[in-house]
Order: C-alpha cells, then sequence, then structure tokens
C-alpha cells in the first residue's frame, strides 16, 4: 500500500519535472512574476513613505473617496464582462449579429443598460464614504458621486473593449488582474504619482482611474472648477475613446477553443 | 343603420382573429345547463376570433363555436364555449351584419393549440416567389483563419429543404453563418430572395431566420422576453409583435412556458424556443446549425413536424447535420467534407447507392448475396432455391444506411470504386 503510493508519487513527479520545463509559462510564472511583484512592493513602499499629509489632502479622505471609485470601477468592469462574455458564448451575440445589429448599438446598449445600477451603486460608494469614512467635502460634494458614475460608466466601454477584443472568454477573465491592480496604483488613490518613476506616471495615462480621481481630489480640497465639464474632461475624453476601441474591435463569436483551433490548423479542415 | 367598417373598429377590435383563419364556423346559443370547466381564454394578445353573423348578439352571451381545422389527418372539429367580447353592427345591406368578437371560454389545451399553429400557418403570409431562395456561387470561407469552406455552390428553391450533411470541420457552420451575413465569404457570391449579400445585406436579412448550435438564448429572461428582444431587433413592435410573439410560442409548444425563465426550462424547450426566436418576424429562409444533434428522439420528431409544416407555408430551410438519419428528413441532401460538397441529391437517389445483404439460412447453412434491389431478386433467389425451399429456416435482410453509403462512396478509403 504505502509502496503504491510512493511509486505513484514518484511517476507524478517525474512527469511534472518533465512538462515544467515545456510549459511555456513556466518563465514567467517562475521568474518574471516573482521580479514584477518586488518591484511593486518597492514602488508601493516608495509612494507611501512619499505622501505628505501636509499637502491638502487628509490622506484617510483620499483613500476613502479613490477607494469608493475603484469599487464602481472593479465592480462595473468585472460584471460587464460576465454579462458579455456569458452572451457571447451562448451564441446569442451572434444571433443578435446575424439579424443586423451593429456593434456600435451593442455597445452602445450596455453601456446604457449598465448605466442606471451604477449610478445607484455611485451614490451608494459616495454615501458610504462619507458616513463610514467620515469625508468631509469642502468642495463640490455631487462631484463624488458624479466622478464615480462616470468612471463607472467608462468601464463598462473599457470592459466591453477587453472583452470584446478577447479571442475566447477566458482571455477577457485573465486580463481583469492586468487590467484592474496597475489601474488603483497608477490611480494617484494610494500615493502621488510623482512617487512614480517617470514611465509608470506615463503609463497612468492608460487608465481611467488617473481622470475620475482628479476632481475627486478637487471635490475633497474645494478647488473644483468654475467649469465642471473641464474637470471631467479627462473621464469623458477617455470614455469616448473606449467606446470607439470596444466597436472598432468587437468580436461577436468566441474563437475555436485552443486544442480545436489547432487540431484543425494541422488537418487544414474547418 | 349605422354602417361600421372593419378600419373604423379599434385596433383590439381589427387585430382579433378572422373567420376566414378556421375553415367553417357554427355559433350558436349555448344550452342553459352547459357544463362550464375552467375558463381558459386564447392569449392572442388581441383576445379571440372575430365573427359575423345575421342575429344580433351582445357583450357577454355565450355561444358555442365549433371549428374545422386542417390537419394531416384530415379536418379536426373543435367545439368551444365562448364569450362575446364586443358586438357592433356592419354593412347593412350584407347577410351578415353583426361583427363580433369571442373569446375562448372552455377549450382543450390541446384543441387551442392546434388552432394557434393553424392560425400560424394562415397568418405567415409568404408569397411563393418563383425564384430560388438562395443561390450561392463558388462560396469560399475560412474560420479563424483556416480555409474551412472551399468553393461550394447552392441553390435553394422556394418551399425546399436541404441538408448540409458532413463530418465536424466540413464546412456546414461555415456555409451556414455566410447565409446567416454572420460571416464575410473570402471570395465567391450569394444571394438571398434575390438580395445580394454582398451589397444588400439589410434587404437580406429580413428573409433570413438564423437558429445557431448553442441555444443563443438569455438564461435570465422569460421565453417571451427572449422573443421580445429578438423580434425588436427585427423591427417589430406593439401589437404586432406580442401576436407573433404567441403564434411562435404556440407553434413550437411553448404557451405554457411563455412566462418561465430560460434556466428553468429543459434542453429540449430551450432548442423549441431558439426556434421561436429564430421564425419570431416570420422569414422566408430558416437556416440552422446542427438543430438536434444529439437529441433524443422526441425532440427530433417535434421539430421534423415543425419544419414540415414551416416547408408546407413555404419557408426554405438549410440546416446542417452531422446525423445522416436526419438529413433524410429532407428535400435534398448535400454531402460536404473538408470544405467542398461532393453529393447534391434527393434522399431517395442517394439511397439507391446502397446495396442490401441478404442472408438465406437454408438446413443450418447460410447463403448470403448482396443486390441494389432485393424485392426483385429475393424472390427470385428464393424460387431458385427448388426443393430446398422446404428446409429454409430464416431470411435476414440488412440493408444499407445514407451513413455507410457515404462511408463507401464518397469517403476516402470507401469501396465503390
Amino acid at each position: 500500500m504505502t509502496f503504491s503510493i510512493i511509486d505513484n508519487a514518484v511517476s507524478i513527479a517525474k512527469r511534472i519535472f518533465k512538462e515544467i520545463p515545456r510549459d511555456r509559462m513556466s518563465v514567467p510564472h517562475l521568474f518574471i512574476f516573482p521580479a514584477l511583484a518586488i518591484y511593486i512592493v518597492k514602488i508601493f513602499a516608495d509612494g507611501i513613505s512619499y505622501a505628505d499629509p501636509a499637502d491638502g489632502l487628509a490622506p484617510r479622505e483620499t483613500l476613502a473617496a479613490g477607494f469608493a471609485c475603484f469599487v464602481v470601477h472593479i465592480s462595473a468592469f468585472g460584471f460587464c464582462a460576465r454579462v458579455f462574455v456569458r452572451e457571447r458564448i451562448g451564441g446569442a451575440l451572434e444571433r443578435v449579429q446575424a439579424i443586423g445589429v451593429s456593434p456600435a448599438s451593442v455597445v452602445a446598449g450596455y453601456v446604457c443598460g449598465f448605466a442606471p445600477f451604477v449610478l445607484v451603486q455611485s451614490l451608494a460608494v459616495a454615501a458610504a464614504s462619507a458616513l463610514i469614512f467620515g469625508v468631509s467635502f469642502r468642495g463640490a460634494a455631487w462631484a463624488v458621486p458624479a466622478s464615480a458614475f462616470l468612471l463607472g460608466v467608462v468601464s463598462v466601454a473599457m470592459s466591453m473593449f477587453t472583452s470584446g477584443a478577447a479571442r475566447r472568454g477566458t482571455e477577457a477573465f485573465a486580463a481583469i488582474p492586468l487590467i484592474l491592480p496597475p489601474a488603483l496604483l497608477l490611480g494617484e488613490v494610494i500615493f502621488p504619482l510623482e512617487a512614480l518613476p517617470a514611465w509608470l506616471n506615463a503609463l497612468s495615462y492608460a487608465f481611467p482611474m488617473r481622470y475620475a480621481i482628479e476632481p475627486l481630489n478637487a471635490a475633497i480640497t474645494c478647488e473644483m472648477a468654475g467649469c465642471p465639464a473641464r474637470d471631467f474632461f479627462g473621464l469623458i475624453v477617455y470614455g469616448i475613446a473606449m467606446f470607439a476601441l470596444a466597436t472598432v474591435f468587437f468580436r461577436h463569436r468566441e474563437a475555436a477553443p485552443r486544442a480545436v483551433h489547432r487540431m484543425s490548423r494541422k488537418t487544414d479542415g474547418g | 343603420m349605422r354602417k361600421t367598417t372593419l378600419k373604423e373598429l379599434p385596433e383590439e377590435r381589427r387585430e382579433y382573429l378572422r373567420i376566414e383563419d378556421v375553415l367553417d364556423v357554427e355559433v350558436e346559443r349555448p344550452d342553459v345547463d352547459a357544463p362550464a370547466r375552467t375558463a381558459s381564454s386564447l392569449d392572442m394578445s388581441a383576445g379571440g376570433i372575430r365573427l359575423s353573423g345575421n342575429q344580433p348578439v351582445k357583450r357577454g352571451d355565450m355561444v358555442w363555436t365549433r371549428f374545422s381545422v386542417p390537419t394531416p389527418e384530415g379536418d379536426r372539429v373543435i367545439e368551444s364555449l365562448c364569450e362575446v367580447r364586443w358586438a357592433s353592427e356592419g354593412d347593412a345591406e350584407s347577410t351578415n351584419k353583426y361583427l363580433f368578437g369571442v373569446s375562448f371560454y372552455d377549450i382543450e389545451p390541446s384543441d387551442r393549440e392546434l388552432l394557434l399553429r393553424h392560425v400560424f400557418s394562415k397568418h405567415y403570409g409568404i408569397e411563393r416567389s418563383a425564384g430560388p431562395s438562395v443561390e450561392a456561387t463558388d462560396l469560399r470561407g475560412k474560420n479563424y483563419g483556416v480555409e474551412s469552406l472551399r468553393g461550394v455552390s447552392l441553390e435553394v428553391a422556394a418551399g425546399e429543404s436541404v441538408a448540409l450533411l458532413g463530418p465536424a470541420g466540413a464546412g456546414k457552420s461555415t456555409l451556414i453563418r455566410i447565409l446567416a451575413t454572420s460571416q464575410k465569404p473570402t471570395s465567391g457570391s450569394a444571394k438571398v430572395m434575390g438580395f445580394d449579400l454582398a451589397t444588400q445585406k439589410k434587404e437580406a436579412r429580413q428573409s433570413i431566420g438564423y437558429m445557431p448550435r448553442e441555444d443563443a438564448l438569455y438564461d435570465k429572461l422569460t421565453a417571451t422576453e427572449n422573443l421580445r428582444f429578438f423580434g425588436r431587433a427585427h423591427k417589430l413592435h406593439g401589437r404586432r409583435l406580442a401576436d407573433k410573439i404567441a403564434e411562435a410560442l404556440a407553434f413550437t409548444n411553448l404557451l405554457e412556458k411563455a412566462g418561465e425563465p430560460v434556466r428553468k426550462l429543459s434542453p429540449g424547450m430551450r432548442r423549441r424556443l431558439s426556434l421561436a426566436c429564430a421564425i419570431v418576424h416570420r422569414p422566408k429562409l430558416l437556416l440552422m446549425d446542427e438543430p438536434v444533434d444529439g437529441a433524443g428522439p422526441a425532440l427530433r420528431e417535434e421539430f421534423h413536424n415543425y419544419l414540415r409544416q414551416l416547408k408546407d407555408i413555404g419557408v426554405s430551410i438549410i440546416m446542417s447535420t452531422r446525423e445522416a438519419a436526419e438529413a433524410l428528413e429532407s428535400d435534398r441532401v448535400v454531402f460536404m467534407i473538408d470544405g467542398r460538397a461532393l453529393a447534391d441529391d434527393s434522399p431517395e437517389n442517394l439511397m439507391k447507392l446502397g446495396f442490401a445483404t441478404v442472408k438465406l439460412t437454408v438446413g443450418g447453412e447460410s447463403r448470403e448475396f448482396r443486390t441494389q434491389d432485393y424485392r426483385t431478386e429475393l424472390p427470385e433467389a428464393l424460387r431458385g432455391l427448388g426443393a430446398e425451399i422446404s428446409r429454409l429456416e430464416k431470411v435476414e435482410i440488412c440493408e444499407n444506411t445514407l451513413d455507410d453509403i457515404i462511408r463507401d462512396h464518397f469517403l476516402p478509403g470507401g469501396d465503390a470504386e
């Protein structure tokens, strides 16, 4: 009995020892990801030590409002991806497309359909950040739910872009860790962008949190511009860009599973 | 006497089924002791049937109706107690000057479904065109970068059903998707109802109903909500949409499940609902990708009935399948492999390529022969036994299936040549 367990364990260990070097993800898993994680921790530590409460922002208030927006961002992005991928895997999206419904209509429909829920969520998280964290908005209080709402709507468009461009549903979900944590770290929620290396500072323009935090901070610090549209300009432009990208890179049908696709290439069948 | 024309009637009255929707109807006052079982109205949003007669009736009257509905087995008489919901006077000069609408008060569910399915056919409204429904020439297409369709030409007449038969990877789904305008061909041309799919896609789409291989439904929505969504995408609205939804549900035997969320429906019901979604706008061409492959015999039989009725209405049907037995139900079988159409003929002609193995057991000894026409050759073989016929113990006949014929004649390594 014991011999059998050991024998099986040894054969499995041998198999795994052979498999790992042949897996193309083994190098990223073993070396690149740990190095990246250590680097992120270093940036985080640098950022925390850089933050200065004397600059007019109480960290507690910034964190609370920033995280409130981030919650809306994650939730809208993830929920939209889930609904969209389910529609595509189920074949309904292909049927819709065959009827003649354009990608722009689908993206616009998703954005409009999610908007009321995002609005309710934005009001809820803004209220929670005010009541639970005791954030006092010295500026325009409405700017907090407005930022969260706009960010949520933009997140839906962004989610449509990443999920629609992904060949398969699994790819769409695999993209989430690549998008959401950087959005938090590069969004000036935890520490100022000046604490980041120049290249990361430039990269932060690719994430919507950066544009949402600006009017949020303005609302907290009473620096809201006379024309609110100016503070939200970045977020609105980012949203329009995401909408356009989602429309252009729209896939209405799942790619064949990887194994089947490889096999069909080998046999040159369809 | 005020005349009431049809156009003057409120919309809900105009939308009542017309008397010509059923073959024949008799209306009479019910016996006062007539048993009234559970109330069951005709849920066609409009409510019931519009009738005309020469006797005055008023709202709230109860009348007996007797309909004669054609079925494959002959005309079926449906009797039902109905309630008069509205009444008005029509043309004074007409012999049937009283117009009134009735709702079924007491009708067997199976009768109600039969009536609605008949009405579905009546309302489908296809004008049979002389030209072909589909004309595809040398179509080529890719499936995610791999050429899966390599020059297939196809012509389908109005009211004709064609089965695309072939193994996985034969290019059937690619061909269906191209015709459904879900995918562009890499070369070649195709017309649906005379509309070029390259330049008149919008016009062609109005005539196409597409049922993908997956159920392609929204699980969280009810059956009616799914139909409403797809109907609206086809620019149907209001009462017109509501009627088409009710008729499509009745046609696919799903009226009882209209309010159920799709996730609670059985796989068979989901397939039926998927078909209902494909025909909610009453297409002239129905494209189905493996609609019942892997399904049980009951669902297959139901689909055969649906497709027969649609074909009788004049709908052209193209369906793909991997199962030869399914293909036999169609008017034509196109056998595809490796992106090419290797055979295109009626199931009867394809079956003629097969043979039967006849095994005679005479006095414990087996004698076998192969024949393409055992009905002629078996009597001759029996006559050839002469006196041995008294020792004949058993006659076994094993006919080729379409699968055997395809394997022998069309697949590499077949023994036909």
